[in-house]
């Protein structure tokens, strides 16, 4: 089949029909250079009517300005023919009838006829593949500027995950040369300490060909490592991965505003729940408050008016000693009554930090019997206080708070003993400091609720109906406090408690 | 003679209400808790029963859920006296079958008209 066709061409009449219908222009010329053949598709393209260029010099078909120079490149093919691309190397225009000038590509090739050489030119307008490349040339140019002038630092990389570009703006940043950035080189201005999650980042990235963002302190020109944001993503040219080309900023300012109002946003939100507690604190306060003021004021209040009821009918009935009993009943009430309203006073005057302190000099073994005497009320059946003192007796005190203390501690200890039972109260006068212990063998303080000993409005499970407001002791520790001192505990359920009470010498004017 | 049971921990309290009733006609018995008090009441059923709800060991709610239980003493009108002032509390001992209440500091007029009621 490919003999018969080759047999076919051979014919003038094959040839005929090959040069009428090629899409190529075909021009013969003889070495004068005058056109001997055309075909339609020349004809067509230089704007010509059919056998209008026959005869015609071949330089009509070209721009003025290259006409004298063709002449001459013409008489150089003729004197050596073959066949080849022509003006290799140089752009070649072609001239329409109507003057427009159009790029073009042109081979040539020639034979012998009759004895004449004759050269074949083939010639194929390129304006379009000239306009494209143009546009090409002119796009990548823009993108380069672009790049180029873009406030974000950009970077591209190859195949083999090294650096081949960096624009003006990285370069700029980092205040280093091109070279030194190049291949990996841009990894040694990373913070050491961020390294190595960047460059997992990355290589992953990479190696799935996904997109990433990651954040990363780099070293800026100046020497701050600050951090930037990267955003990378793979590149693909006619669907060909070919690297990645990725884009940064400095996000240094932004990010450091971000952690300052995460810091303040954290502080505020730790306030908000120290407020909260507090408020909670304060409900619960208050709501032990009401129980406590409820059960500890209706008690004597209901004695002082049972007591005035009884008085008013022993007196018609003229029952002295009951009358007594129930006078001496209502004292004590209102006296039990004085002393709580006291203690609120004495609290609050301590939350307002308006308590002062008042030195005397006392003697030691004196004060301690009106303590005693002090709490006699309290005392149970057959119960004895033990007075031991060590050192010297004469002591500056404040002696009102020093009373409170302990009067409060003593008739504790006795509230809360059995009968007959025994309490003492041990004081040590050293150079340092005066030291008075009140130990007791009571139904001592449950370890677990030792902690909330000092504590508002506290009473230990274990006291039972054993009346009480709960804030002796919170007000016995804020007075040693006031003083400088301190006070510790040491108490065992079921075996009883001793009180510490250490109060500095040298706050002593 | 009519017999009235107080069960009260306040030594005062318990006196004072006590020499009251008495001097108004009635026969008092007392307990200063609510052990000792259920036994009194299955004992001797008083009339009336005047409890303390806040009571060391036994509180009031525990008594009168026992003497109510007991068939011996669950019709002794039960009344209490309470130093609270929650109305969940006093809901409380009613649901529990209290006949009344009374509250500290009482006034004795008042607590005298309540039991005379109750035992009429």
């Amino acid at each position: 089949m490919v003999e018969q066709k080759v047999i076919s061409l051979e014919s003038e009449a094959g040839f005929r029909v090959l040069f009428e219908c090629a899409t190529v222009s075909i021009l013969v010329i003889n070495e004068q250079g005058s056109i001997g053949l055309a075909n339609p598709c020349a004809e067509g393209l230089f704007a010509y009517s059919p056998a209008e260029l026959i005869g015609q010099p071949i330089e009509v078909l070209l721009p003025d300005d290259l006409r004298a120079r063709h002449a001459h490149h013409r008489s150089g093919y003729f004197a050596k023919p073959k066949t080849r691309p022509m003006g290799l190397g140089m752009e070649l225009y072609g001239r329409k009838k109507n003057g427009e000038v159009f790029p073009v590509a042109i081979s040539l090739g020639h034979y012998e006829l009759d004895g004449e050489t004759l050269a074949v030119a083939f010639v194929t307008d390129i304006t379009d593949q000239v306009k494209t490349k143009k546009l090409v040339a002119e796009r990548e140019a823009w993108f380069r500027s672009m790049a180029e002038n873009s406030p974000v630092m950009i970077w591209v990389s190859g195949l083999d995950k090294n650096c081949t570009y960096f624009n003006n703006t990285w370069l700029g940043y980092t205040g280093r040369q091109i070279e030194e950035e190049l291949g990996s080189g841009w990894a040694t201005g990373i913070l050491p300490e961020d390294l190595e999650q960047c460059m997992l980042t990355y290589t992953n990235a990479f190696d799935r060909r996904q997109s990433f963002v990651m954040e990363y302190r780099l070293r800026r020109h100046d020497g701050q490592y600050r951090w930037i944001q990267d955003v990378g993503k793979p590149t693909y040219i006619d669907n060909i991965f070919t690297g990645f080309i990725g884009s940064c900023s400095d996000i240094h300012d932004q990010r450091m505003m971000q952690e300052e109002l995460e810091q303040l946003v954290q502080t505020r939100t730790a306030e908000l729940y120290r407020a909260l507690d507090r408020e909670k604190e304060m409900s619960e306060l208050k709501s032990r408050f009401v129980s406590m003021a409820s059960h500890e004021f209706r008690t004597p209040l209901s004695i002082v008016l049972s007591s005035t009821s009884l008085i008013e009918r022993y007196v018609a009935l003229q029952h002295d000693e009951r009358i007594q009993k129930h006078l001496t009943r209502i004292k004590s009430s209102v006296s039990n009554l004085t002393n709580i309203l006291n203690d609120f006073l004495s609290l609050d005057k301590l939350d307002q930090g308006k308590v002062e302190t008042e030195y005397d000099t006392i003697d030691i073994g004196q004060f301690m019997n009106e303590v005693v005497e002090d709490v006699q009320a309290t005392r149970r059946k057959d119960q004895q206080v033990l007075i031991l003192h060590e050192g010297d007796t004469n002591v500056t005190v404040d002696q009102k708070k020093l009373r409170y203390i302990l009067v409060n501690l003593l008739s504790n200890s006795m509230k809360y003993s059995p009968e007959a039972s025994v309490v003492t109260v041990t004081s040590t006068l050293n150079p340092d400091a005066l030291i008075i212990a009140v130990a007791d063998r009571g139904i001592g303080i449950p370890e677990e609720e030792q902690k909330y000993l000092y504590s508002k409005f506290f009473r230990a499970k274990n006291t039972g109906n054993i009346q009480g407001t709960g804030l002796g002791l919170t007000i016995v520790k804020r007075y040693v406090e006031v003083m400088g001192g301190e006070i510790s505990c040491i108490s065992k359920q079921e075996e009883g408690t001793t009180f510490t009470v250490k109060i500095p010498k040298a706050i002593y004017p | 003679m009519k017999t009235v049971l107080i069960i009260e921990d306040n030594l005062e309290i318990r006196e004072n209400t006590g020499e009251i009733l008495e001097l108004t006609g009635f026969t008092v018995l007392s307990s200063d808790n609510g052990r000792h008090g259920i036994t009194l009441a299955v004992d001797s059923k008083p009339d009336v029963i005047l409890c303390d709800i806040m009571m060391p060991g036994i509180d009031g709610y525990q008594v009168i859920r026992e003497l109510k239980a007991n068939p011996l003493t669950a019709s002794i009108p039960f009344i209490y006296i309470t130093a609270s002032c929650e109305k969940s509390e006093v809901k409380l001992a009613m649901d529990m079958g209290a006949y009344g209440y009374i509250r500290k500091p009482f006034d004795v007029d008042e607590l005298v008209q309540l039991i005379n009621t109750c035992v009429e």
